[in-house]
């Protein structure tokens, strides 16, 4: 429920030991290594050394991998199990030893750059034919072999394409040199042409075509008419795309074959992180140093890790002046989903607390608030509780969500929302459920409003004050007293009196309790004019102090802003009642009425659901970062980042 | 023909909240969808990030289709029979109309524009996209929302038909 404290630890190793230390460091995954640039010893001993070579020959083996993997997936055919929630296959350590140790994986990265290399060449010829045919057709009623053209003797022939709306320009200016002009065939905007002149005037027949935007056409190396090329190029598409379904069939069975690849890739990743970390660490001819962090509790795990090293020993170190010191929370199993959130926001500062404890209750709230409808909490429910079922890793977000959806069908039951109004709308009058509908129906925010929008106040109100709160505790327990006192107890003292005063003044509290809160309103104005701003002259902490005075309008805004809880809550409601009212009046059409309402009554819902998330999600996240978390929370921590194993495509088992 | 003035009236309420905050969407999703087109050509893999900075400004049409309806339904269009609206109810309906329209389409107009700059930031930056690109543009809603609260708090407390 906190932040787990850190402890700095330094590992002296030889370097002989240091490959199997550093590999037993990364199963772990308990201690993140520091870098020569980050690492402290390095500073104290600058002429430590780290490996300038970089593991090249691994960083090129995972790249051949990765690229042979991603060319290989449009191939695969076969089903082995991998879904959006299951994206790991599972391999057990026999198989994964066998890949690793044996050639066989090597051999089929191989065969799959051969495949990717003769696809690509194949595609990229028949590209070029493709081109070439397209070039040859604006001539293919030209009769002429090819080979003929431009040998001339005594005149020259410029072969090439005129646009259509400068031939007639051209034609006249051509006229001028005597020069015969052959159109061939011709297109809506081109006319291709050959242009005959005498060769003393060709340079100038040259300068008028090119005026007129003259386009020339090459046939160099080219031999027999344009049709026999275009046919002779045809021919060889043929031939190319039965070479290519060939290499895609090769490819397809190769594919078959890809999780080789994968269990390769994953091992050569883990493989190179290790070398990575061990070349980037500082280091003497003989001696290896991995300064870096473990969570406190971790250390005994981390001594006991290197006892049977004979040639390393391990120290708790001091931190350097100003370290950062990398941030892990821990929470209980209850909370940790809602680390989610935490971690969207990022990591809190050492010195600063654990939100996610304090902001799982009320997003959970917000988001069932938000959606507020029974029986799509009951879907989301549903499906949530079967995706946690089937899903793999990480489902910290699934299940945040599957108690949202818990949330959301309470609110739905107390709103009165099931699918909208579809209970009171779309069932005969009188049926069994819109009595026990009626009887868990709280409040009807469609039909009252106001009340729902109040308890949208209230909840945010509550909100902010657990958030001074907080705030309060977080630094009496540092012994900050001035800013206990100062920075929130008088805020919470000014802020609840204000209320007070207000409910007393529309007659919700007796007119009694004014008195006393004018007196608690003027002596907590004056200590925020005074203490709230501590450092400068009196001058302008006493300005500074009327601009927090003022910031009392902003807590308004805050929890002005808790009102978007009524606004979700009503378009979700609203566009659930649409939905139902167009059912209603296709239901009565005749033959495909039923079918048509139910259609609309699935589609509809469903799409109300997805926006309904949508909404619920981005502003119960809002509420938190934006009102909630600047009154006790500081963000902009370093995430603590340990050596681990880490897969993108197998699950050793 | 003044007689039919009120239902007038309230009608053009309910279109113009509909139509314009409709259009403060269009144009907003218009504006983030060509942003996360241009990235998904590069990054195919942030769709879902992107997916949520795109769809963020759907919401102004929904609210102003929602006041459209309350209209609709309060003056007896669809569940009948029509309600007698004098041209003073009528007025008043239209003016309750005008905050979800007027805000809606301003803030879903901003908003898309806010979300097509957090795409082309969570391109460059994908662990930004959800606590700048999101809520920065989340941000922008509020105003649509209060817009919202006012119209549908008014277009419920009059009376018609009286």
């Amino acid at each position: 429920m906190a932040i787990a404290p850190m402890q700095k630890v330094m590992i002296a190793a030889h370097r002989s030991q240091a490959g199997q230390i550093i590999s037993a460091l990364q199963d772990a995954g308990i201690i993140e290594i520091l870098n020569a640039e980050r690492a402290m010893v390095s500073k104290e001993w600058p002429e430590l050394e780290m490996d300038t070579e970089r593991p090249k020959d691994t960083e090129e083996l995972v790249a051949r991998l990765d690229k042979a993997i991603a060319f290989l997936k449009p191939f695969a055919t076969q089903k082995d199990g991998r879904s959006a929630l299951r994206p790991l296959v599972e391999v057990n350590k026999k198989a994964y030893t066998e890949i690793v140790l044996g050639s066989s994986a090597l051999i089929l990265l191989d065969k799959a750059e051969r495949a990717q290399a003769g696809i690509e060449k194949f595609q990229s010829q028949l590209d070029t034919l493709h081109t070439e045919i397209q070039k040859l057709s604006a001539w293919k009623d030209l009769q002429t072999p090819l080979e003929q053209l431009g040998t001339l003797e005594t005149a020259a022939c410029f072969i090439g394409i005129l646009p259509r709306q400068h031939f007639a320009a051209a034609i006249a200016k051509l006229e001028e040199f005597q020069a015969a002009v052959q159109t061939v065939g011709g297109g809506i905007t081109t006319q291709p042409c050959l242009v005959f002149c005498m060769k003393e005037v060709a340079q100038d027949v040259q300068k008028a075509l090119r005026s007129c935007e003259f386009e020339p056409a090459s046939f160099e190396g080219l031999k027999g008419t344009v049709a026999d090329n275009i046919t002779q190029r045809q021919g060889r598409i043929t031939e190319i795309e039965r070479e290519l379904a060939n290499a895609y069939k090769t490819a397809t069975e190769i594919a078959a074959e890809r999780l080789k690849l994968e269990i390769l890739a994953d091992h050569y990743q883990n493989f190179m992180l290790r070398k990575q970390t061990q070349s980037m660490a500082p280091a003497t001819d003989s001696t290896i140093f991995f300064e870096g962090w473990v969570k406190k509790k971790d250390y005994p795990q981390l001594v006991k890790l290197l006892e049977p090293f004979d040639g390393a020993d391990i120290a708790p170190i001091e931190p350097g002046k100003d370290e950062e010191v990398p941030v892990e929370i821990e929470n209980a199993k209850y909370v940790r989903p809602f680390e989610t959130v935490t971690r969207l926001y990022g990591m809190p500062i050492p010195s600063s607390i654990d939100p996610t404890v304090f902001l799982a209750p009320f997003f959970a709230i917000f988001f069932g608030l938000c959606m507020a409808d029974g029986g799509y909490g009951l879907i989301l429910v549903a499906l949530l509780a079967w995706a946690v079922w089937k899903a793999q890793g990480d489902k910290k977000m699934l299940w945040m969500l599957l108690v949202c959806g818990i949330t959301t069908t309470l609110a739905g039951a107390i709103t009165g929302s099931w699918f909208g109004d579809a209970i009171s709308s779309l069932l005969p009058e009188g049926h069994a459920l819109e009595g026990i509908r009626q009887k868990l129906t709280l409040i009807d925010p469609m039909k009252d409003p106001m009340k729902f929008f109040i308890l949208s106040l209230a909840i945010g109100y509550i909100q902010i004050q657990c958030g001074l709160t907080i705030a309060f505790f977080a630094n009496v327990f540092k012994k900050d007293w001035t800013a206990a006192l100062c920075d929130q107890l008088v805020w919470i003292f000014h802020l609840n009196s204000l209320l007070c005063i207000g409910l007393a003044s529309s007659g919700v509290l007796p007119e009694a309790v004014k008195k006393p809160c004018i007196f608690i309103v003027f002596f907590t104005s004056f200590i925020i004019l005074l203490f709230t701003v501590r450092s400068g002259g009196w001058g302008g902490r006493i300005g500074l102090g009327f601009y927090q005075l003022f910031s009392t309008v902003f807590y308004i805004g805050d929890v002005l802003s808790y009102a978007r809880l009524l606004a979700l809550c009503l378009v979700g409601a609203g566009f659930g009642m649409a939905i139902n009212i167009l059912v209603k009046l296709v239901i009565d059409l005749p033959y495909i009425g039923w079918f048509l309402g139910v259609v609309l009554f699935i589609g509809g819902h469903l799409f109300n659901i997805a926006l309904s998330i949508l909404g619920a999600f981005v502003h119960s996240l809002r509420l938190q970062f934006v009102e909630y978390f600047p009154k006790f929370f500081v963000g902009g921590g370093r995430d603590f980042t340990p050596l681990r194993k880490e897969y993108k495509h197998i699950q050793v088992k | 023909m003044l007689d039919m003035m009120g239902l007038t009236f309230a009608l053009i309420g309910a279109a113009v909240a509909v139509f314009l905050s409709g259009i403060g969407s269009a144009i907003g999703l218009g504006a983030a969808s060509k942003s996360a087109t241009a990235v998904l050509s590069e990054k195919p893999e942030r769709y879902g990030t992107l997916m949520l900075l795109v769809l963020l400004p759907s919401t102004q049409g929904l609210y102003g289709f929602i006041v459209g309806l309350m209209v609709v339904m309060k003056i007896g269009l669809i569940t009948g029979p029509a309600e007698i609206v004098s041209w003073s109810q009528g007025l008043q309906i239209f003016a309750a109309c005008l905050p979800v329209a007027v805000a809606g389409m301003v803030s879903g107009i901003h908003q898309g524009r806010t979300g097509a700059a957090g795409i082309m930031m969570a391109a460059k930056r994908p662990e930004l996209a959800f606590k700048a690109g999101v809520i920065y543009a989340a941000m922008i809603e509020l105003y649509a929302i209060l817009g919202f609260l006012i119209s549908f708090l008014v277009v419920k407390a009059i009376q018609i038909g009286a």
